[in-house]
Parts: C-alpha cells; structure tokens; sequence
C-alpha cells in the first residue's frame, strides 16, 4: 500500500515468446494513457497507463472492488470513460462506441461466462460480428472453434443455459475467438472453474497470444494470470500500483501486499 | 350452466371468440416482443392498435376496400404507424429502457392520453363505419345461427402472422440476435450489434403488429376509440398467461382469453373482463411461470 512502491520494477518489453509463427494475426498494440472511469458521477478509475503488445499477455490483479472490471468495462465502451490515449494499432477507440470498437479489433470476455442461455451453442457462436478486415491476419471460424474446444462441437445444438459452468466459459472464449480480436480482453477467466478447465483455457490463452493476439485478462486469483501473463499490473482503488514482469510479480511477497485481504 | 342459452349461442360464441382471441394474438405479439428484447411495458401498445384502425379507415376512405386491395391497404395502414413510431422510439422510449417500472409507466401512459386524444380529436368520440369488402360481409351460417365472416379472415391472418413471427425469430439472423438480446441485451453488445438500431428495429416491428391488428379489425365494418383499453387490458393478461416473451404462450393464451370474454358476454355481458382476470388467476395459480413460460425467467 505504500506509495513508494509506484517506482515500479523494469517494465521488460522485447520478450515476444513465439517469436516465429507462420500464420499471424494482424497485430497491433494496445495504448491506454492516463484512463479515467466513471459510474455517473463517481470516478472508480484514476489515471491508469497500460500497453499491451501484439502477442503479449498481461495480467491485471488486484483486490475486489480495486476497478479491475471498471477498467476493461471502459476500454470496451461499456463503461463511461476520459483517457488522454486510448487506441489499438494507432486507432483513436475513445469516440466509438462499443459495438464499433468490437469491429476495431476489441473483444471482451466479461466475468461470469456469459452466454446466451436460450440459444444454442451453434447460435451463440455464428451470431458473433467478426472483425474481418484483418489484412494478412488468420481468421479463425466456428469450425475452428469447435476443433479446439470438441466438447462444444458434441453439444452444438444443446442450449447454452444447459451447459456447465466450464463448457459456458470455453464457449465464452470460443465466442472470442470466431470474433478474430487484435485485442482479447478477459473478466476473470477462471472464476469458479475446476482446474482441468483453467488449464484447457490457459493453454489456448497462450496459442492466441502465439498468433499475435495480445491478451489482457484480470484476476483475483492469481492462478491463471500468472501461468500465462508475461507482464503484471497490480492496481488498487483504480489506480496502477505496481508494473512488472510476471516473475517479479510471483514473488511471495509481492503478492501478499497487492492481494491478501 | 345453461342459463336458458342454446347450445348454437355456446358454439357461435366460441367461433367470434377464436376469432377476437386472433386479432389479440396480432396485438400481444407485438406487445411481448417489445417488453422481451427492450424490457419496457409499452402501455400505449393498445393506443397504437386503435391509431392503426383509424389509419386504415382513412385510408379506405380514400380507396375503397375490395376484395382484391384489402389486404394492402392494412399493409399500407400498419407500415405508416410503424414508420411513424420510429422518432417515438428515438426521442422517448429509448431514454427509459434502464429506468424504472414506474418511470417507464409515467412515459407509456402520458402517450395512452395523447394518442386516445389524438383520435377523439382528429376521427370523433362516436366510432365510426368503414365499408367492408365485399367478400367479408356477412356471416357464415352455423347450426341455427351465423359468425361474422371477418372472424375466420383474423384466425387465418393470425396463423400466417404467427408462422412468420416465428420464422423470423427462430430462421434468420435477426431473429437470433432479438432473442439474444432478450437474455443479455449488453453481452450482445460486446458481440459487435448495434443495440441502439437493433431495439429501434423491435419496436417498430412490434409497433407493425400493432398496426396490422388494428387496420385488421376495421374490417369488422365498425371501430370505436374504447378499443385501445379494452385491447391493452386483454394483452397484457395474455402476455401473462402466455409466459413472458413467448410467442406460442401468446397464442394460445389469445384463444384462451378471446373464447372466455365471448363466453362471459353470454354469462354477465356487462362483467364480461371478469371472467378474463379469472382465466388469469387460474392459469396463475396452476402456472405461475406461464402456459410456456418457464420458471425463473
Ligand atoms: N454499476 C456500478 N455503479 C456504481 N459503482 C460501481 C458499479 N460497478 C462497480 N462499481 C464500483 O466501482 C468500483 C470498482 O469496481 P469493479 O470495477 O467491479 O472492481 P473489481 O472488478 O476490481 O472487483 C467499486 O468501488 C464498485 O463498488
Ligand atoms: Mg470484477
């Protein structure tokens, strides 16, 4: 909690883990500088910079009400927000709204698997808006998402509010997926699901992030987060507190300022 | 029960009832498509159905309904309500769809008062007679009595409507992204739909029915202004018997509440509603969730 701890350790950047992908997605960064959000009158967010790059994972950690969800709420549009920079591959994002900045390459997984309950999981898939001007980028389809999560393909014509909660939530990055985003943001992603599931999850986290994609994801929980982010910010009352590499951030103690309640 | 009514009374009453059921079947749908994708109760959905029946008047008027033009000229009469509707959705529905019950009740029903008077003002309080088409005159004979013709003309545009509604909604894209957005209007956002235009959409094809219904029912021959009331009251129980948002709830809940106020004017004319609430009551009670509504929605 000390202020002190703002001086923040060495953003190490250059660190692209698969370096040589043959398909990529047409990437782009994602440049967020001096984020202000608001409920009506009241600020939850205060000045955050954050920048994720093409094929970088970065988490956001923090304690509960810290603005993990606020944040990415605004960066989506949702959320009514002021930013001195908000932009992906040089884009302005500030000015559109949110279903507009879907199609600029942003795609979030809200908290809580959502879905469409009373459609079918085909439904819930082909209905996305792809991104689809992704010059040279790969493009991935409903067909695609079903290879890599099979068990929605055997339950394609159930309806998705009779799935578990670990089939909601591989179809709700599923759902991310056929959108082709430059930029897949998660609420969350391992809320409540078994193990085995967050693993599954992890490990196509990290073959998008292979592709191109930057990922920017939020927990509590710092489980997931830190088997897949390559850089960490901890933030607290919607403000960034601490920056830095994913190894740094593991650090026992590091964790037990940021998140121990 | 016989009361000293004929069984031929029973049986006419039951058809005119199937055939008023239809014509708010038309006027519920719109109903439960609005308040399932934008979650407002519109109670001025039966004021709109009244203007649609004015309108199509007006229009045959000018036109002259025959047996070949009728059905254009309601096509014409709901298409220009709906058209019409559209800056009634952008400047005051869309500003209260977050808002309040009570709020959205203020705004709906400020819009019962101004259109009820629009319609006194503009056509007068008495009713009035359009000149039927030919083909629609008349009755069909039945044991020793007759229904109206125009009854079996509602139960086949009832269908028809029905079966598109339904094609729309469970065929086409735009009927996946209303039902979408029936369960979770800000994740279908985050999908990349333009909610804002999307909702603008529903109202107004719901704002159609309305039209329709009404431009329908002025081919009874007569139209009165005490419609619009008569014609929410019974919509909202059927939008409550039906099961929120659900289309073949509504219809059968239609034919429920068409036969039972047709059988109560036989019984009590002038309590004739009663015998509706009491329909609602026991479907209620048996049902809480709705004929196809299901539980916790
Ligand atoms: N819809 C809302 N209206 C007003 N305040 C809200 C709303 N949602 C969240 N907040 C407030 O914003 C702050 C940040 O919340 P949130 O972004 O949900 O945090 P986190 O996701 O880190 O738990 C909290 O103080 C919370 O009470
Ligand atoms: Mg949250």
């Amino acid at each position: 909690m000390t202020e002190a701890d703002m001086t923040e350790a060495e953003t190490t950047e250059a660190e692209t883990p698969e370096a040589e992908v043959t398909e990529t997605a047409a990437s782009a960064t994602l440049e967020v500088k001096g984020l202000n959000a608001f409920y009506g009158k009241s600020q939850v967010v205060f000045d955050l910079d954050l920048h994720v790059e093409p094929g970088e994972s970065v988490a956001v950690l923090g304690r509960n009400g810290a603005g993990k969800t606020s944040m990415l709420m605004a960066i989506a549009g949702v959320v009514a927000s002021r930013a001195e920079r908000l932009t992906l591959g040089g884009v302005d994002l500030s000015r559109l709204p949110s279903f507009k900045r879907v199609q600029a390459g942003v795609s979030l997984v809200p908290s809580g698997s959502r879905s469409f309950p009373n459609l079918t999981v085909d439904e819930n898939l082909s209905m996305v808006r792809s991104g689809k001007q992704r010059n040279g980028g790969i493009e991935w389809t409903v067909d695609d998402a079903y290879k890599q999560f099979p068990v929605l393909a055997d339950l394609k014509n159930n309806s998705a509010g009779t799935l578990s909660g670990g089939e909601r939530q591989m179809l709700a990055v599923a759902r991310a997926m056929v959108a082709n985003p430059m930029l897949l943001m998660l609420d969350e992603p391992s809320e409540g699901l078994a193990p085995m599931i967050v693993k599954g999850i992890a490990t196509r986290l990290r073959e998008m992030a292979g592709q191109g994609i930057g990922i920017l994801m939020t927990e509590q929980n710092h489980r997931l987060a830190l088997e897949v982010a390559d850089r960490v910010y901890f933030i607290e009352k919607g403000q960034s507190v601490w920056e830095g590499d994913a190894t740094a951030a593991a650090d026992p103690s590091v964790l037990s300022q940021y998140l121990s309640v | 029960m016989s009361l000293g009514i004929s069984l031929t009374q029973y049986v006419i009453q039951i058809i005119t009832g199937l055939g008023e059921g239809a014509v708010l079947f038309l006027v519920a749908s719109g109903l439960t498509l609005i308040f399932g994708a934008l979650r407002v109760i519109n109670f001025a959905h039966g004021s709109l159905f009244l203007l649609g029946a004015y309108i199509t008047a007006s229009i045959a008027d000018k036109w002259a309904f025959a047996n070949w033009n009728f059905w254009l000229l309601i096509l014409i009469g709901g298409i220009a309500l709906a058209a019409a509707s559209i800056p009634l959705e952008v400047f005051f529905f869309r500003p209260i769809y977050n808002r309040a019950l009570l709020t959205q009740l203020l705004v709906t029903f400020a819009f019962v008062l101004v259109i009820t008077g629009v319609v006194r003002e503009v056509w007068g309080n008495d009713g009035r007679a359009i000149t039927q088409p030919p083909f629609l005159k008349g009755n069909v004979d039945i044991l020793e009595g007759g229904v109206r013709k125009v009854e079996f003309f509602f139960m086949a545009l009832a269908i028809i409507v029905g079966i598109l509604l339904w094609a729309m909604l469970y065929k086409t894209g735009l009927g996946r992204m209303i039902r979408a957005a029936v369960s979770d209007p800000e994740l279908l956002g985050l999908t990349g739909v333009n909610i804002k235009i999307l909702f603008t959409g529903v109202f107004v094809l719901g704002v159609l029915f309305a039209g329709i219904a009404g431009g329908a029912v002025s081919l009874r021959g007569f139209i009165v202004p005490g419609m619009a009331i008569d014609a929410i009251i019974k919509a909202f129980v059927i939008v409550v018997i039906g099961g929120l948002g659900s289309l073949g709830g509504a219809f059968i809940a239609a034919m429920l509440v068409g036969v039972a106020s047709a059988i109560g004017i036989l019984w009590v004319p002038p309590a004739a509603i009663a015998i509706v609430f009491a329909v609602l009551v026991a479907v209620l009670v048996l049902r809480p969730q709705g004929i196809m509504g299901t539980r916790g929605n």
